[in-house]
């Protein structure tokens, strides 16, 4: 049991931002991967070692969504989670038409908040694959 | 004596009954005569020249009857030559003897004489063998004429009653001749006044033609003149119905292009808004975005210093155990009080507690910083898309105050006194719109009037069965009582047009009304202020009402 440790990849092509999410979650009982764009991002999770996708929906080449349709395409069971600046109701609902999203997490994080999440999300992950 | 009296006296009355019956028969046969002398039977109408002769002759006949004579003739007065000239003659040759007669007796200055003698006049004749009878003819009044002969017997024997007769017959017939000749005058007179009668008749006749045909003339004249007229008259009604309708459709028309160009201008700085706040919604967003990702790093890393200074202070707090332990057994003294000393210099007491305050302090700012961001990008770019929400009408003014905070200039006081509300439905990005305009009218108002007190808005909210309501009242010097009515109209303006004096609340109409069903009034105490009210009824508007 204590072998186990869920992977979160986290995708964002702001550096600094993928920083910050290591060093808070740097005590959570999770392995971290990070990726600058989508197309790191799908070459990690080729490795099929991932359980949680954390990602941002505004990048440049291949967006989020884009990203989140072939993940819950090729591998649905990876619980996803979006970060975004641009959490209008619009944009989320244009994300929830294509893609089942676990929760939405928006921008600038509210650390409580995003605790709180991240917790949550770790926790229902299935344990033993 | 006695006896043969009445003898006699009877014969003598029988002689005398004889006598008076002689008599009295000589008269009757005098009178009769006289009556046949004077008869002339004359017929006035019928007075022809020829009736002249008829007179005379009836004359000469009578006085033959009278007076035996063997040459007789009139001579008759001229009328137009007042000559006496010889007329009726017996024999017919007698005519140059009788003239002779009557010369001598003119010459002889007799003639005049025997005119004014109304009796018949012997004379002997101018050779003397003869005896001449003369009788004028004269009426009472004038000489026509004078009658002449030859006396065929003695004058002396004619007796007098036979002169009588003649002179009557005379006389007779100086009359029956005035008669004629007054009759002849009568009747060209009349002839002549017929004449003129008749060519008046004529000439009125004429005229009369001549005038009737002026008449008809006239008549057909004042006809087409009447029709022409009417048709005038028709004309000019027309014209002035179309001059009228002309004036009407030129002041609909000018009303419509004054309405319209207000629409225009109304629609057009609509359009201005809507482009800058479009475009300021873009910028908004694109900052909000920029600033977001930096925004999120560093309150993550904050959130981690944090972490990591609890740790730290745990770590340090064992090392403190250790240094104090040390201190008391005088172990490393050097160390200890390097410590201690490097302790008071930097008042390591209340660091931890500053170090705590920090994040606090810091994190209230975020959240300040991201309230703003947040507003920036939800306050512009999301209200083009007639996106219905629900929303908090308090956190719609909480908002609104956040971005007009910088439009709000110094010496105004904005308070708030919002009480727990239902959630509305609508547009809330216009809702915040429609609030801020009133705010901006709110401010400028204030700033309209001298500084004489500290401006002051009061934001009141309140809700009842079927209706939010928020209540925005300043101490502005309020709105003039006839133009209260109209702020709201939806071309009303009291600035000109892109004269940068705020939105206007005719936006704020439109949106409250127009687009949520609401309401809006505005009232202006007398102590002065203005407090404009709306209400957003709790039932979906009417208007864009889809479902969530």
């Amino acid at each position: 049991m204590i072998d186990f440790l869920p992977t979160i990849l986290f995708v964002d092509d702001e550096k600094s931002t993928l920083n910050s999410m290591c060093r808070f979650l740097r005590r959570e009982p999770c392995r971290m991967l990070f990726a600058e764009s989508g197309m790191d991002a799908l070459a990690i999770l080729a490795e099929g070692k991932v359980d949680i996708l954390v990602t941002d929906l505004r990048m440049p080449e291949m967006t989020g969504l884009e990203l989140l349709e072939i993940v819950s395409n090729r591998f649905s069971r990876i619980l996803r989670l979006v970060v975004s600046a641009t959490m209008e109701k619009r944009e989320r609902d244009q994300v929830l038409e294509k893609v089942a999203v676990y929760e939405f997490i928006s921008k600038p994080l509210n650390p409580e908040e995003f605790r709180e999440i991240r917790r949550m999300a770790i926790s229902i992950v299935p344990a033993g694959e | 004596m006695k006896n043969n009296a009445p003898q006699h006296t009877a014969v003598g009355l029988e002689q005398e009954i004889a006598l008076l019956k002689t008599i009295n028969r000589n008269v009757n046969d005098a009178l009769q005569k006289a009556i046949m002398f004077g008869d002339f039977n004359l017929h006035l109408s019928d007075t022809k020249e020829s009736s002249l002769d008829t007179i005379l002759d009836i004359a000469m006949k009578r006085s033959a009857q009278l007076i035996r004579f063997t040459d007789g003739g009139f001579f008759l007065v001229d009328e137009t030559s007042a000559d006496f000239v010889i007329k009726s003659v017996r024999p017919n040759d007698a005519r140059n003897v009788l003239v002779a007669e009557v010369e001598h007796l003119i010459k002889m200055k007799l003639f005049h004489w025997v005119l004014k003698r109304k009796k018949p006049v012997f004379f002997k004749s101018s050779h003397g063998k003869k005896q001449l009878l003369l009788h004028v003819l004269a009426t009472t009044t004038r000489v026509r004429g004078m009658f002449i002969c030859y006396l065929d017997e003695e004058y002396q024997k004619i007796d007098d009653h036979r002169l009588t007769l003649f002179s009557l017959v005379m006389y007779n017939c100086a009359n029956a001749v005035q008669l004629y000749e007054l009759h002849k005058w009568n009747r060209g007179v009349t002839q002549k006044l017929e004449e003129n009668v008749q060519s008046l008749a004529q000439s009125q006749g004429e005229l009369e033609s001549h005038r009737s045909k002026l008449e008809g003339l006239v008549a057909v004249r004042t006809e087409s003149l009447a029709a022409s007229n009417i048709k005038l008259q028709q004309e000019i009604n027309e014209r002035r119905q179309a001059e009228v309708a002309l004036a009407e459709a030129q002041k609909g028309l000018e009303q419509r292009v004054r309405q319209r160009t207000r629409e225009l201008e109304q629609a057009q700085s609509q359009l201005m808004i809507h482009e800058k706040l479009a475009s300021v919604g873009q910028l908004a967003t694109g900052i909000a975005h920029e600033l977001y990702n930096p925004l999120n790093f560093i309150r993550t890393n904050m959130a981690c210093l944090e972490e990591y200074l609890v740790d730290f202070v745990t770590i340090l707090r064992l090392y403190d155990n250790l240094a104090e332990n040390c201190l008391r057994q005088a172990l490393l003294p050097e160390l200890t009080q390097g410590i201690a000393s490097q302790k008071q210099r930097i008042k390591y007491d209340n660091i931890s507690e500053e170090t705590l305050k920090i994040f606090k302090e810091n994190s209230n700012g975020f959240e300040r910083i991201n309230e703003v961001v947040n507003i920036l990008r939800n306050f512009t770019s999301a209200g083009f898309h007639d996106q219905i929400d629900h929303f908090d009408l308090n956190l719609a003014i909480g908002e609104t105050l956040m971005l007009s905070r910088n439009i709000t200039e110094h010496g105004i006081t904005i308070e708030t006194d919002l009480a727990d509300l239902p959630p509305l439905s609508g547009q809330s990005v216009l809702i915040k719109q429609a609030l801020l305009n009133v705010l901006i009218n709110s401010i400028q108002a204030i700033n309209s009037r001298l500084h004489e007190t500290e401006g002051q808005i009061t934001i009141r909210t309140f809700a009842d069965s079927r209706h939010v309501g928020c209540v925005i009242e300043d101490n502005g010097p309020g709105i003039p009582e006839q133009e209260q009515i109209r702020i709201f109209d939806p071309f009303f303006t009291t600035h000109e047009p892109g004269s940068g004096k705020g939105l206007g609340l005719s936006t704020t109409y439109d949106i409250i009304v127009n687009k949520h069903g609401g309401k809006i009034s505005c009232v202006c105490p007398p102590q002065g202020g203005t407090i404009i009210t709306l209400l957003l009824p709790l039932a979906k508007p009417p208007q864009g009402g889809r479902d969530d």
